[in-house]
């Protein structure tokens, strides 16, 4: 599931009086430890350690419990550049990431459009939105079946009297188009969700102002739509972002698991899987997964970064 | 379409481009309903209609691609195991981030600020990075604790990955949601003379209900659809969860080729959700639009 992102304006409480205050803000600071720490410790124990400590096992030689931790510097991620197949399934994210970005988001604002005007719109975008609520290894799984021999897409093709357009879609050759359009299939609806619900408080009267302008359709997306949801695409541009380094189970249905995937379906994820605990046989690569993970980290915090610092514009107030 | 102002411009043009805007759209949604209409039909069909006749109806509605992948692939373990799990993580989950989130909200604290930022960074992490470093030390825990009681389940390790993998987003959810709560009510509260706990347990926690319910829903669907950690964590079938059982179940279908038994757990593994949908869908969508929008 995709998880929803924070301005970072947002997160900060406002601050009231620093002491005193009224009576019920005193109470709330006997409270505040008691009803954080439990939470906290969770969450700190069990994630964020973590976290801190796959950094540096990122620099070791380890294959787990067991075995000696050998320190090795930047070892691992010498040799993660070397890897073949690693440098496939990192170019196979950032096409992913920007690829799919492109086609969502055409996608996104183009349906958007499209519902904001027809009766059925809101019945539409609810069945738009159910592939993202659904678990992605079982729509994965339901699309590699769709994608297989003789599945429904072939299938079709052969009704429509196109039979020689079928094609085997899983081979090494296919699979990674198809990935990306699954993933713009998949992802497409939450985007236009969202959109619909920030095309939803523009007032009226800006289309209708357009329209006596004599603006089409498309000149009223440019100067309306546009400038009028343009925060709401830089928050939802650092969702995608986040996302897309993030997708696994869906590509991993999609695949299939009789063996490991062939590099060309691989994403980072997959490829960090592959290399520690899962593929056949595991290879408890612990060192060179860690490190993978801690680019797949830094890639995350330096486009959120980017992205937030290249899409900035004035508030519209409307 | 943008024709320069003064041109007469032809209005077939357009038109001809908005139909095929249209037809996109409507293609779109009826192209998800042929899917998981395909996939319903597909579970009813016996060993191989289902890619040889794949347009015609089932010539006998059978359930029993249900009844093999519910016992004979263990889906049925799995739904029990995904309930228990879902159900206890997002419970535990929401019950910590309401407790944190409440205070983390509403008071001046000067670390308030810095720790809501630490919660809130735990949504952009992936998890690959935490899974080698915990897969050694909720090891060295089961190993600990067959020695030291003879027993252990992945479950529980399962289940302290999911409350604490999920905190950050409910946290996130709830601060938000404690902010925009009046406060009259509670410092009248307070000056009646009702203590912190009373004032949250009497006060703030009936008013943030709807916000706990969709922190729940949202905790819950996630959990639900989580496979990577059951994939890494659990190694015992009868152990498992759900997703991670439909997977099972596609690899060994390759070689077994009964392939409407995997539609069957396809439909299992989706029906509760799209339920969900249909009864809470204002809730779900709500929640998941929520946070960016503001």
């Amino acid at each position: 599931m995709s998880r929803v992102m924070a301005s970072p304006a947002g997160l900060a409480p406002r601050v009231r009086a620093r002491s005193g205050g009224s009576p019920a803000e005193q109470g709330r600071r006997k409270i505040y430890w008691p009803f954080i720490t439990p939470a906290l410790l969770f969450y700190v124990g069990f994630f964020v350690l973590p976290a801190l400590y796959g950094v540096w096992v990122s620099f070791v030689k380890w294959r787990g419990m067991g075995d000696p931790q050998v320190f090795v510097g930047f070892g691992n991620y010498r040799r993660m550049w070397r890897d073949d197949s690693f440098r496939m399934a990192f170019t196979n994210t950032i096409t992913i990431l920007i690829v799919c970005g492109i086609g969502v988001f055409a996608c996104a604002f183009l349906i958007s459009s499209v519902l904001r005007e027809l009766k059925l719109g809101p019945v539409l975008r609810t069945i738009m939105f159910v592939p993202h609520l659904l678990s992605p290894i079982a729509v994965g799984i339901g699309l590699g079946l769709l994608l297989s021999p003789d599945g429904l897409l072939n299938a079709t093709l052969r009704l429509a009297g196109l039979g020689s357009a079928a094609q085997l879609w899983l081979t090494p050759d296919w699979i990674f188009k198809m990935i990306l359009i699954a993933t713009i299939w998949g992802s497409t609806g939450y985007y236009v969700m969202l959109m619909a619900s920030a095309i939803g408080r523009i007032p009226a009267y800006y289309y209708e102002q357009a329209a006596l302008d004599g603006a089409g359709r498309f000149r009223a997306f440019l100067h309306v739509t546009l400038p009028l949801t343009w925060d709401l695409v830089s928050v939802t541009a650092v969702l995608w972002m986040i996302s897309a380094i993030r997708i696994f189970e869906f590509v991993y249905g999609l695949v299939g698991t009789g063996a490991n995937p062939p590099p060309q379906a691989r994403t980072m994820t997959i490829e960090v899987f592959l290399t520690t605990t899962g593929g056949a046989p595991a290879q408890y690569d612990m060192g060179l997964g860690s490190a993978m993970a801690v680019v797949m980290v830094l890639m995350t915090l330096v486009l959120v970064v980017a992205v937030r610092r290249f899409m900035r514009r004035e508030a519209l107030e409307f | 379409m943008a024709s320069p102002v003064g041109v007469v411009r032809s209005a077939v043009v357009p038109r001809v481009l908005w139909a095929l805007c249209v037809a996109f759209v409507v293609g779109w949604a009826a192209f998800n309903v042929a899917l998981l209409g395909w996939v319903i039909l597909g579970s009813f069909r016996g060993g191989s209609a289902v890619f040889t006749k794949p347009f015609a109806l089932p010539e006998v509605w059978s359930f029993s691609n249900y009844v093999s992948a519910w016992v004979t692939s263990k889906l049925g373990v799995g739904f029990l195991n995904s309930v228990l799990l879902v159900g206890l993580g997002s419970v535990s989950v929401v019950g910590l981030a309401a407790l944190a989130a409440y205070p983390l909200s509403r008071t001046g604290m000067r670390s308030a600020g810095p720790v809501t930022t630490l919660f809130a960074m735990g949504l952009g992490i992936p998890l690959q990075i935490i899974i080698v470093p915990l897969f050694v030390f909720m090891n060295a825990i089961s190993n600990a604790a067959y020695q030291a009681f003879g027993w252990w389940d992945s479950r529980i390790s399962l289940y302290i990955l999911y409350v604490a993998t999920s905190l950050p987003f409910a946290v996130f959810l709830l601060t938000g949601f404690f902010r925009s709560l009046p406060t009259e009510l509670e410092e009248a509260a307070a000056l009646d003379g009702a203590g912190p706990f009373r004032t949250f347990r009497q006060i703030m926690w009936p008013l943030a209900r709807p916000g706990i319910t969709t922190a729940m829903l949202l905790t819950g669907l996630g959990l639900w659809n989580e496979t990577l950690l059951a994939l890494v964590f659990i190694t015992d079938d009868q152990q498992g969860t759900l997703p991670r059982a439909l997977l099972g179940l596609y690899s060994t279908m390759q070689y077994t080729s009964n392939w409407g038994g995997l539609f069957a757990g396809i439909v299992i593994v989706v029906v509760p959700t799209i339920v969900l949908y249909v009864a809470l869908g204002r809730r779900i969508v709500e929640g998941m639009t929520l946070g960016s929008v503001k």
